[in-house]
C-alpha cells in the first residue's frame, strides 16, 4: 500500500464547493493524509521538521490547489521555499528522489475560457510547466495532473459528487498499484481504470 | 417555652427536606414533594401548623410574585413583543374557549345558576403559573416552544385575572348590593400612572440604586434592595388593584437589560424556591381529606374532567400554532390544572356571596388535586411517548428536526472583562458573535456600558451565576480574570460543573500555565505574552532589522519558547532540577534559534548570494 500526502492549499476554504468535496471524499480514505497549510500554518510561519517528516513519509505528494494567477496559492509557494531545500529536495543526497507528485488543481474559469487569447490564452497544463519543472528537478515523477475547470460554477455539493467520487477512485488505485511511478508517468489521462489496468 | 414561630417555621423546613429529596428520587418532581409534605403536615393531616393554612397560602404567594420578577428579569422587552401574538393569540383563545366549554357543563349538565356558573368557570380556566413553570423548568422546558407558549397563557392568565376580579362584583350586584367599587376611569387612570412610575422609576431611580449598592460590595445589601424591589413593585400594584404578581413581572422586564440581572436572578432565586415550597405545602395542608372521603366519586370525575378538558384545548390550540407532537403533549400536560388565583378567586366570590362555601371547598379540592396530579400526568406522558419513540423508528428524524427547533445560538461567555477580557470580547462582538459578559467591578461596568457594551455585574466564580449566564448550553467560556487564584478556582469549577464546556483560559505567568496544566487545562494564554513578543520583534526592527525577519524572529522565538515550556513542565514541581534545566535552556537558546534561522530564509539556489558548497543548486540530473 503506497503513502499518500495531499498538500492541500486554499486560503479561503471556507468559501470553496469543489474543493471542500475533493477533501471530503480523500479524507474518508485510509493511508491518505491531509496536510491543510493555510489551517497549522495562518501566519506564514512554516514548520520546515514537520513538513521535511511529512513528505520522507510519504511515497505519492499530492498538491491540491485552487489555480490563482495562473499559479500556487501563496503559502504554497512559501512552502516550496522553505521546504524543498538543498540536500532535501535537490542535489546530493535528494531525499524526495524517486516519490511521485499530483497536481490537482481547480480554476475558476472555464475549460472554454483557458482557450480565448484576451480571458486566460491557454490550457492550465502550459502554467502549469513550473510544477512540471520542480518535479523533474527534485527527481520526483510527474504524474498527469488534476484539473477541475469552471470550480465557481458548481453551486450544490450534489453537482460535486460524481467528481469528487472520480478522485477517491483515484486516489485509492494509486495507493494499492505496484508504486511503479515512472511507468504510471506515462499516462497522459490518468484515471482510476488506468492506473488498474497498467498495475 | 418555645417560639411558635421557629417552631412552624421548623416544621416546615423539616417536612421539606425529607419529603422533597424523597420525590426527586422516585423521579416526581419537587413539587409532588412540597404538596405531599403540606398534606402530612396539614390540619387534615398531623396538625403541626399551629396557624389556619390560609394565613400561610398568603404569606407563601409572595413566591408567586417573585416567581413573576424573575421571570419578567428573563423577558427583555424585545422578547416580550416578540410573544405578542402568543400571549394575546393562545392565551386570549386557551381562556376564553375553556371558560365557555366549562360554563357550558357547569350550566347545562351540572344545572347551576348563571352567576355560579360564570364564577365557577372562570376560575377553573386558569392554570397554575407555580406548578406549570416549575414542572417546565425542572424539566429544562422552559425555553421549548411548549415552555414558551406556557408561559405565555399564563402571563395572559395574570393579566386577565384584573378584569375577571372586576367582574365579580358586578355579578354580585344583580343578585344582592350594588357595587361600591371605583369608577372604572379612575381604576385605568390609576393602573396607568403607576405601570407609568414603575417603568420610568426604575429606569432612571432603580439602575443607578442598583449601582451604587453593588459598590458597597456588601452582598447581603444588594440582596435586601432586591427584596425590596420585588415588594415595593408588589405593594405598588396592589394599591391600584393589580395582581401583585403582575406588578412584580412588570418591575422585572423593566430591570431585564440591567447589567446587574444575573446577579438579582441569583440573589432572589432561593427565596423564590423556599417560598415557592412553603406555597405548594400549603396547598398540600388545604386539601380537605373528610371532604374527599366523603365525595370521592365527585371529585374524581371533577379532576379528571377538568384535567382532560383542558388538556384536549391546550393539545388543540399547540397543534393549530403547528407544534411538534410531543411540543404539544407537554404544553397540554403543564396548563391542565387549576390556578393559585382559583383560591384567590373562589375566595373573593364566597365574600360577595356568589358561592356557597360546599361549593367553594369541592373546587378548591379540584384544583389543589389537579395541581398535585399535574407532576404525575408529565412522567406519564413522557414515558408514553418514550415508548411511542422507541417502538418507532420514524420519530427519529422528528425529533433531531425538534432538537435543532429548540436549539438557541449557543452564546460564548466571558468571564472577566477588564483589559484583557475587553480585547476578547470586543473582537468576539465585532464578528457578531453572542457574548455574556461577567464582571465584577462596578466601576467598570459602568463606564463600559458608555460604550455600547452589555456587561452583567457579579463575581464568575459562584456556581449560580454562571447558572444564569447560561454556563449549561455555552460553546466556550473565556476565563479572562485578572487574579490568579480566581482563574484557577473558577477553571476548577467549570470542569467539575460543566465538563462540556470548552475553556479558554488566561495564565498569570509560566508557573500558572503549569498550575492549569496540572489541573488539565491546556488552552492558557500567559497575559503578557503576546504583546512583549510583539515588541520584541519591533525592537528588532528598530535595530534594522527588515520586517519580514524580525516577523520570522518572532515565530522562532515563540515556538522554542512554547517547546521550552512543554519540556520544564514535567520538571516544575522539582525547583532545584527545574532552575538548573531553564538555565541550561536558556543557554542553550541562542545556538538554537541560529539554526532555526538557518533553515529558514531564502535557498541560496535562487538568491544573489554566492553559493556555500558545491552541492547548492546543482540540477539532479
Amino acid at each position: 500500500m503506497n503513502r499518500i500526502l495531499i498538500q492541500f492549499a486554499h486560503p479561503a476554504f471556507e468559501r470553496s464547493t469543489v474543493n471542500r468535496a475533493l477533501v471530503a471524499a480523500a479524507s474518508n480514505l485510509n493511508g491518505v493524509e491531509i496536510n491543510d497549510l493555510y489551517e497549522h500554518y495562518p501566519d506564514f510561519a512554516i514548520d520546515v521538521e514537520r513538513e521535511q517528516k511529512l513528505l520522507l513519509e510519504a511515497d505519492l505528494i499530492v498538491w491540491q490547489f485552487p489555480t490563482m494567477w495562473y499559479s500556487v496559492p501563496p503559502l504554497m509557494r512559501q512552502w516550496q521555499d522553505d521546504v524543498l531545500q538543498c540536500k532535501f529536495a535537490y542535489g546530493k543526497n535528494n531525499q524526495l528522489s524517486g516519490k511521485a507528485l499530483l497536481v490537482s488543481t481547480t480554476t475558476g474559469g472555464s475549460r472554454h475560457d483557458y482557450k480565448k487569447p484576451a480571458l486566460h490564452g491557454a490550457p492550465v497544463n502550459d502554467y502549469l510547466a513550473a510544477m512540471r519543472q520542480t518535479a523533474r528537478f527534485c527527481q520526483l515523477h510527474y504524474l498527469s495532473p488534476q484539473i477541475v475547470y469552471g470550480a465557481s460554477s458548481y453551486e450544490n455539493r450534489e453537482d460535486v459528487e460524481p467528481i469528487a467520487e472520480d478522485y477517491a477512485r483515484l486516489l485509492l488505485a494509486l495507493r494499492e498499484c505496484d508504486g511503479d511511478w515512472e511507468r504510471l508517468a506515462k499516462i497522459e489521462d490518468l484515471t482510476a481504470e488506468e492506473v488498474q489496468s497498467h498495475g | 417555652m418555645v417560639d411558635g414561630l421557629l417552631l412552624q417555621v421548623f416544621t416546615f423546613l423539616g417536612a421539606a427536606i425529607i419529603s422533597v429529596p424523597l420525590a426527586k428520587r422516585l423521579g416526581l418532581g419537587s413539587v409532588v414533594g412540597y404538596l405531599l409534605a403540606g398534606a402530612v403536615i396539614g390540619p387534615f393531616g398531623l396538625r403541626l401548623l399551629g396557624v389556619p393554612v390560609s394565613d400561610i397560602m398568603h404569606f407563601a404567594e409572595f413566591g408567586v410574585v417573585l416567581m413573576l420578577f424573575l421571570i419578567g428579569l428573563e423577558m427583555a422587552p424585545k422578547r416580550l413583543w416578540a410573544l405578542r401574538q402568543q400571549i394575546f393569540g393562545v392565551g386570549l383563545s386557551q381562556t376564553l374557549i375553556t371558560a365557555a366549554v366549562l360554563f357550558a357543563l357547569c350550566h347545562w349538565l351540572i344545572g347551576w345558576s348563571a352567576t355560579l356558573s360564570v364564577v365557577v368557570s372562570l376560575s377553573l380556566a386558569l392554570s397554575s403559573t407555580a406548578v406549570g413553570i416549575q414542572t417546565l423548568e425542572e424539566r429544562g422546558e422552559l425555553q421549548s416552544p411548549a415552555g414558551r407558549s406556557s408561559f405565555s397563557v399564563l402571563l395572559f392568565q395574570d393579566i386577565a385575572v384584573i378584569p375577571i376580579l372586576a367582574i365579580f362584583p358586578l355579578l354580585a350586584s344583580t343578585s344582592s348590593l350594588a357595587s361600591d367599587g371605583e369608577p372604572t376611569w379612575l381604576a385605568i387612570t390609576k393602573l396607568a400612572g403607576m405601570v407609568a412610575v414603575i417603568v420610568v422609576g426604575g429606569r432612571t431611580l432603580l439602575k443607578p440604586l442598583l449601582r451604587i449598592i453593588a459598590r458597597t460590595r456588601l452582598r447581603e445589601l444588594f440582596t435586601g434592595l432586591a427584596l425590596l424591589l420585588v415588594i415595593g413593585a408588589a405593594l405598588a400594584m396592589q394599591w391600584v388593584g393589580i395582581s401583585p404578581a403582575l406588578g412584580a413581572f412588570l418591575a422585572g422586564v423593566v430591570l431585564a437589560d440591567s447589567e446587574y440581572r444575573h446577579e438579582l436572578e441569583s440573589d432572589l432565586e432561593p427565596f423564590k424556591g423556599l417560598l415557592l415550597g412553603v406555597f405548594f405545602m400549603s396547598v398540600g395542608a388545604s386539601v380537605d381529606f373528610n371532604l374527599l372521603a366523603d365525595n370521592v366519586g365527585n371529585l374524581t370525575l371533577a379532576v379528571i374532567g377538568l384535567m382532560v378538558l383542558k388538556g384536549v384545548i391546550l393539545f388543540a390550540l399547540g397543534k393549530i400554532t403547528r407544534m411538534t407532537t410531543r411540543q404539544c403533549v407537554r404544553f397540554a400536560v403543564s396548563l391542565a390544572q387549576g390556578s393559585e388565583f382559583a383560591f384567590v378567586l373562589l375566595g373573593f366570590a364566597a365574600g360577595l356571596s356568589l358561592v356557597d362555601a360546599a361549593i367553594r371547598d369541592m373546587v378548591v379540592a379540584t384544583v389543589a388535586i389537579s395541581m398535585f396530579l399535574t407532576p404525575l400526568v408529565w412522567l406519564l406522558a413522557e414515558w408514553i411517548m418514550q415508548r411511542a419513540e422507541t417502538s418507532s423508528s420514524q420519530q427519529s428524524k422528528a425529533s433531531a428536526e425538534q432538537l435543532a427547533e429548540e436549539m438557541p445560538q449557543k452564546p460564548v461567555i466571558i468571564a472577566g472583562f477588564g483589559r484583557f477580557g475587553q480585547i476578547v470580547g470586543r473582537m468576539l462582538i465585532s464578528n457578531g458573535i453572542a457574548v455574556n459578559l461577567l464582571d465584577q467591578d462596578p466601576d467598570h461596568i459602568d463606564m463600559l456600558n458608555g460604550f455600547g457594551f452589555n456587561v452583567f455585574y457579579g463575581d464568575a466564580t459562584r456556581l449560580d451565576l454562571l447558572h444564569a449566564a447560561g454556563a449549561d448550553d455555552a460553546e466556550l467560556l473565556v476565563i479572562a480574570i485578572d487574579d490568579r487564584d480566581k482563574i484557577t478556582k473558577l477553571v476548577t469549577l467549570a470542569r467539575r460543573q460543566f465538563p462540556e464546556l470548552k475553556l479558554l483560559v488566561r495564565a498569570i505567568d509560566r508557573r500558572h500555565v503549569y498550575e492549569l496544566r496540572d489541573i488539565g487545562v491546556y488552552e492558557t494564554y500567559r497575559e503578557t505574552f503576546g504583546s512583549a513578543l510583539e515588541l520584541g520583534k519591533d525592537a528588532l526592527r528598530a535595530l534594522g532589522y527588515r520586517h519580514r525577519e524580525a516577523l520570522n524572529a518572532m515565530h522562532r522565538f515563540r515556538s522554542r519558547d512554547l517547546d521550552d515550556i512543554d519540556e520544564l513542565y514535567k520538571l516544575w514541581q522539582d525547583r532545584a532540577a527545574y532552575r538548573s534545566r531553564a538555565r541550561a535552556m536558556n543557554q542553550q537558546l541562542h545556538a538554537l534559534i541560529e539554526d532555526d534561522r538557518e533553515q529558514t530564509g531564502v535557498d541560496p539556489m535562487w538568491s544573489e548570494q554566492e553559493r556555500t558548497g558545491d552541492d547548492g543548486g546543482r540540477s539532479p540530473e
